[in-house]
């Protein structure tokens, strides 16, 4: 084989190699699976007191505490026994992450223990405009930093990084790293999270276990996921450097080409290396236990990460130094060939990790990650009349350009797309914050809520079907939109009215605070001319997951996500585990449709 | 708008060249007031005037469209009533409204998805209707920028949509990158393609559509561009949309390598490829052009039927004189006024031809040091002394000014210099200035009336850019020139009408040589390109080349001392490079020294009058070379060599070692 080929046939592998991994079917993995409480029944717990059992389903009135009906089944561990209940983990912990959805009946109050003594609260405390301590949300001696309960009846989403107490140069309490409840963080003590990757630092032992406490309920949790970690770590030995001349998107490259320096380093950055050169670190890396690990690269510039030989990650050259690449292997315990490849265009260099019982922890130096500077906050006020803003805004995973934020006096806001002309989110609270638009050159351009959101599909709300089983659309052209005559009108209080035309329909959607400030009222009118065609169509006034016709007449929307009340009369659609909750439209006729949306 | 890289330039020379340019404005500022004023429009402090339109109501009030996505209304912008006018919020909530304009009855803005009717349908002074006219999709980008309506006689609009940044220009999203053609009824149709940051376009008085485009990658230096139906401005990364379902464009990224030469060549061979009208060298005229504006009357000067052309981060207006030559545009460009308060990004005439001009500096610096401001231009009625027009002719240019000028002094032909030059056209972000060469001013004659001066000019070169400096030149009445720069794009030149110029060979053996010495250097001992007498053959013949990325293929050289040396500099890079060899240590300082030679410096291959210049090469162009003779130094030691082109020394450098004889 001649060299020339020999080069060729080389450079096909690899491209080759780089396909197969490029292509693969699920995208990596960027965490390791939880661990789940089994709720089939109360076996995961010591002990079980009166009033706890698991249930199926179960709905909880809204406005009357003990108004609750509990469906038979497996999934949902619910307390309603009179009194107060407790119930513990047959396990212990230190460290831990804590996933799970809530629901509280009207004035229940509860709270988690971790460490079987250290309290989050969680207390109906919906619409209250000041929060304490004793809030849900709330820890010892620190209220949450907003409001972000939900309706009583409703599904409530909390995370927790729970970090243990140490000890070892000086004392560090245990607390709460983060708590996120229902989207928004409430509580964030970053010390917490620093100290706790000081390897100097030893946990203290005396785990406990997680206990949940009910001071008056009915209350009910599911979906129940953790980890817990050891205090066991990864660790370096013989770590050695390399600098090269230049910059390469190729690591490959330096196979080529002879360092200009190189040394021993006892840690893991950047910065034994040079501005604008190629740096290689080698050495290997110690892992306490066998098991699946996940390791991540983020960087200023092209970074690859191997394992043993294997490329476990690399960011593809991008110098987007916020954006972490993933890789996830199978590990023994013991020494691994360890490397890095970085080309230094913008000094960011981060590798974390995380394994069996070992929580997200960084490989580098702290040194070694570039921090961006906050930007200020620029709330904007909502004063005697209600707001608009357009803008970008981030909407479940994805940022929506076409957004226009809506803040009315009293603490209700919701925020609506300008191309499918439909609700993205409500929250109540404080309007938004535009830093990210106005400060300076605002690169991310975000609007963003001050309060939790409730995400709303954000689908068009009008359509024409052949019949009402038929697949809802689920998006609009931008540049060639299927509506005519759109926008809105401000009215003097403020608030918009939007209206478009699809085809023969007609529509205004206003969307206003309810009076006793408990969410939206939705007002629309759609005006259907005879065009003669007998185009059917429907309204959509709530879709997603599960949706349920409660014992009060109200509707439960995607899985006890918000509340429906409405006069009409809507149909519910279910197709493949899909709810809809649909008016048919009548040509020739206006219709109006009143709705309000509680959450 | 342009990029981050910009910012990063700018923070990178910024302590170096302000002050020194500060300086420079200030003088000319002063200067440029006799003839016109420049006086604020005050701002109540509870409004961030953040201009990004300016429209005026037919009742005569300034409406202006604002980054926050406002739109003000001024009552009595004039101040003829009040020194503080009145400002009240028509209508707000918008997303970053970038252009404004008044249309039967409502204004019409672009937000970065749509082109929106904002009306006021119960008159009590605030917008209550929005209605968006016609929608583009965005990737989520902030380099997303939407700009217009520009109205066309036939009520259609024109709007231009920014490409997406990111660490280039892409477009993230359809018709990013393109100028968008909108009929009342929101019928969109894309018109032209290719821009990169078309921020600011105007219709010129004969109704063709001028835009302006910033350097950056693909784009040499900053330019207008006169756009047809179907047209093409220059950078490909929009074009991944031509195969779109309305596109009049047929071209697709791929037809353009990554380093194409001389965008003139390319353009001719290139279907649907608009050549720049006028390019705006970068630095010497503005950085970031933006708006356009034609001059649509004669009581703002002597220059009705021109372009006004902003520059957001130079704070200033330039003027353009356009021609049509060979069927389509070209002409020349000049400085005009500079010194606003803040970056220049609008112009709209007052009903009295006083002109506004509309600010904002955020996240883009200007040398105005204001966040944002509006300010109001008033010719004061006393013609400055100017070139007014630059006309091609088919061996030289006709010069007219403003006023007759002293025609004993016109006649002399040493009063004009000629420098031609032209820029990259690749991927790479702006371009050096390149295949610079000063052009032989043969024969000047003056007209009867003494307005107008006919130069002849050798080497002229078509496509290229033609620096014209006018030296000394004075008025009959005695007035210097108040701009004296001008720089003529000549994509044409116009057929051989003229009479034959009579070239004596001594005017051009002048220019020659004239053009040696400023290619290489100000010592022409130090780059001796023939083999010097009494030498029967060189000790040492030493080979070096260039790599991409700003590198001599040879990082270390040896000679002995005393030696006589043949040098062979082999230029095979994309960009302009010379060699310049120092005495020991030095080679950092000449590189700064080499920076610091500012304008001057492409006149002499910017090698630096320094005695730590031992050699050097004159400044080559890619794909050239060029031999010296030396002899190597007596004292042994290491002799760095760099190239001295502003900002490559830093990097582009080796070592000479001069080892002792034995």
């Amino acid at each position: 084989m001649s060299v020339q080929s020999f080069l060729l046939y080389s450079t096909l592998l690899l491209s080759l190699a780089a396909c197969s991994s490029g292509t693969k079917e699920a995208p990596p993995i960027e965490s390791l699976p939880m661990d789940s409480i089994n709720l089939d029944n109360l076996d995961a717990f010591a002990t079980p007191a009166n009033g706890w059992q698991v249930a199926g389903n179960l709905y909880m009135n809204r406005q009357q505490p003990h108004q609750v009906q509990v469906k038979e089944g497996k999934g949902i561990l619910v307390f309603n026994g009179p009194g107060n209940g407790e119930l513990s983990t047959k396990w212990t912990h230190g460290d831990m992450d804590l996933e799970l959805d809530f629901m509280l009946s009207p004035d229940a109050d509860a709270a988690i223990l971790f460490q079987g003594k250290y309290p989050l609260q969680l207390k109906d405390s919906w619409l209250k405009d000041s929060v304490t301590a004793a809030d849900c949300g709330g820890i010892e001696e620190h209220a949450p930093a907003l409001n972000a309960c939900k309706a009583p009846g409703l599904w409530q989403h909390l995370e927790v990084k729970f970090k243990a107490e140490r000890t070892g140069h000086g004392v560090i309490d245990a607390g709460f790293a983060t708590v996120i409840l229902n989207g928004r963080v409430v509580q964030q003590q970053p010390d917490l999270a620093a100290f706790a990757q000081d390897t100097l630092l030893k946990q203290t032992k005396m785990p406990g276990a997680l206990r949940l406490v009910v001071n008056s309920g009915p209350v009910a949790f599911r979906n129940i996921r953790y980890k817990t970690y050891s205090d066991a770590r990864a660790s370096f030995a013989g770590l050695h450097y390399r600098v090269y001349k230049g910059v390469y998107k190729n690591h490959d490259t330096l196979k080529l080409m002879l360092p200009v320096r190189s040394g021993n380093t006892d840690s893991l950055t950047y910065r034994v290396g040079d501005k604008r050169a190629h740096l290689l670190l080698e050495g290997k890396l110690q892992l306490p236990v066998e098991g699946h690990y996940v390791f991540s690269v983020r960087g200023g510039g092209p970074v690859r990460l191997m394992i043993d030989g294997n490329v476990i990650a690399d960011n593809g050259g991008t110098r987007d130094f916020l954006r972490p690449f993933y890789g996830d292997t199978l590990l023994k315990a013991g020494p691994h060939d360890f490397q890095v490849s970085y080309a230094n265009y913008d000094e960011c260099l981060v590798v974390e990790y995380e394994g069996p019982h070992i929580p997200v922890t960084a490989l580098t130096t702290p040194a070694s990650e570039r921090l961006v500077e906050a930007s200020p906050q620029m709330e904007y006020p909502v004063k005697g009349t209600a707001v608009i803003q357009r803008g970008f805004m981030e909407h479940g995973n994805e940022v929506d350009p076409y957004s226009m934020a809506v803040g009315a006096p009293g603490g209700i806001n919701y925020a609506y797309d300008m191309v499918t002309y439909s609700p993205l989110m409500a929250w109540h609270g404080r309007y938004i914050d535009v830093a990210e638009m106005w400060h300076e050159r605002g690169e991310k351009q975000l609007a963003r809520p001050l309060g939790a959101p409730l995400q709303l599909p954000g689908i068009p709300c009008i359509a024409e079907l052949p019949d009402k089983n038929a697949a809802w659309p689920d998006t609009m052209r931008v540049d060639s939109s299927s509506y005519t005559n759109r926008g809105y009108k401000l009215l003097p209080s403020g608030l918009p009215v939007f209206f478009y035309t699809l085809h023969q329909w007609s529509v205004e959607d206003y969307l206003h605070p309810r009076a006793d400030g408990k969410g939206l009222n939705r007002d629309v009118t759609v005006t259907g001319s005879n065009s003669g065609d007998n185009a059917k169509a429907w309204w959509l006034l709530g879709s997603g997951g599960l949706i349920e016709k409660l014992p009060d007449g109200s509707y439960a929307v995607d899985d006890k996500h918000y509340y429906i009340e409405t006069k009409d009369k809507p149909e519910i659609v279910e197709s493949k585990g899909q709810y809809r909750l649909v008016l048919p439209l009548q040509a020739g006729k206006t219709m109006n449709i009143h709705y309000s949306i509680t959450w | 708008m342009k990029s981050k890289q910009y910012i990063t330039v700018l923070a990178l020379c910024g302590g170096m060249m302000l002050p020194a340019l500060a300086n420079a404005q200030t003088d000319m500022k002063a200067k440029e007031s006799k003839y016109y004023s420049i006086t604020d429009v005050p701002i109540p402090d509870s409004v961030k005037l953040e201009v990004g339109g300016l429209a005026f109501t037919p009742d005569d009030k300034l409406g202006v469209a604002t980054r926050h996505g406002e739109i003000w209304l001024i009552t009595d912008p004039y101040q003829k009533k009040s020194k503080q006018p009145t400002y009240t919020r028509f209508a707000y909530g918008m997303h970053e409204t970038l252009g404004l304009a008044w249309h039967e009855g409502s204004f019409y803005t672009t937000q970065r998805s749509e082109l929106t009717k904002v009306t006021d349908t119960d008159n009590d002074g605030k917008a209550d209707r929005f209605q968006t006219i016609a929608s583009w999709p965005l990737s989520g980008n902030y380099h997303e920028y939407s700009y217009g309506p520009l109205f066309l006689p036939n009520g259609d609009m024109i709007v231009t949509l920014n490409l997406s940044w990111i660490g280039r220009g892409a477009s993230l999203a359809k018709w990013r990158g393109w100028m968008m053609r909108i009929k009342p009824d929101g019928a969109m149709q894309p018109y032209a393609g290719g821009m990169r940051s078309p921020a600011g376009f105007g219709l010129s008085e004969s109704g063709d559509i001028f835009f302006a485009e910033n350097q950056g990658d693909w784009i040499g230096s900053g330019r207008i561009t006169q756009l047809d139906y179907g047209d093409f401005a220059g950078h490909p990364a929009g074009l991944r949309w031509s195969g779109e379902y309305g596109s009049p464009i047929k071209l697709t990224p791929e037809q353009f390598p990554d380093s194409i030469g001389i965008l003139h060549d390319f353009a001719k061979k290139t279907p649907h490829f608009k050549e720049p009208s006028v390019w705006f060298p970068h630095t010497l005229m503005g950085i970031s052009t933006s708006g356009v504006l034609s001059i649509d009357s004669d009581a703002f000067g002597p220059f009705k039927g021109q372009l006004l052309v902003g520059d957001q981060g130079h704070s200033k207006v330039m003027r353009a004189f356009i021609e049509k030559v060979k069927g389509k545009y070209q002409g020349a460009c000049f400085p005009f006024l500079e010194g606003f308060s803040s970056g220049v990004l609008r112009m709209v005439w007052g009903s009295d031809h006083s002109l506004f001009v509309g600010m904002t500096s955020r996240g883009w610096a200007s040398t105005g040091p204001k966040l944002y401001g509006l300010q109001r231009v008033n010719f004061k009625g006393v013609t400055p002394f100017e070139i007014k027009a630059m006309r091609a002719q088919s061996n030289g240019f006709e010069l007219e000014f403003t006023m007759p000028v002293n025609k004993k002094q016109a006649a002399d032909p040493g009063l004009y210099s000629i420098t031609g030059f032209t820029y990259l056209y690749h991927k790479t972000y702006g371009s050096p200035i390149i295949n610079q060469q000063s052009c032989p001013v043969v024969k000047s004659e003056v007209s009867e009336d003494g307005r107008r001066v006919r130069i002849y000019v050798e080497g002229l070169r078509e496509g290229y850019i033609h620096e014209l400096h006018v030296n000394g030149l004075k008025s009959q009445s005695g007035l210097q020139l108040l701009h004296n720069v001008g720089y003529y794009t000549l994509n044409a030149i116009p057929a051989g009408a003229g009479p034959a110029c009579a070239i004596s060979p001594r005017s051009l053996a002048a220019a020659g040589d004239a053009n040696s010495r400023h290619a290489c250097g100000s010592d022409p001992t130090k780059s001796v390109s023939v083999q010097p007498p009494g030498w029967t053959k060189p000790d040492v013949v030493l080979q070096v080349g260039t790599k991409p990325g700003l590198k001599f293929d040879v990082t270390e050289l040896e000679v002995t001392a005393g030696s006589k040396v043949k040098l062979v500099f082999n230029n095979n890079d994309d960009m302009l490079h010379n060699m310049v060899i120092t005495n020991p240590g030095k080679g950092d300082a000449v590189g700064k020294l080499a920076m610091e030679m500012g304008l001057s410096g492409s006149q002499q291959a910017y090698v630096p009058a320094s005695k730590d210049v031992l050699f050097n090469t004159c400044l080559l162009e890619p794909g050239t070379s060029q031999t010296i003779y030396f002899i190597a130094p007596k004292t042994p030691g290491n002799y760095p060599y760099v190239c001295t082109f502003p900002g490559h020394y830093a990097v582009m450098k080796g070592v000479l070692k001069v080892k002792s004889k034995k």
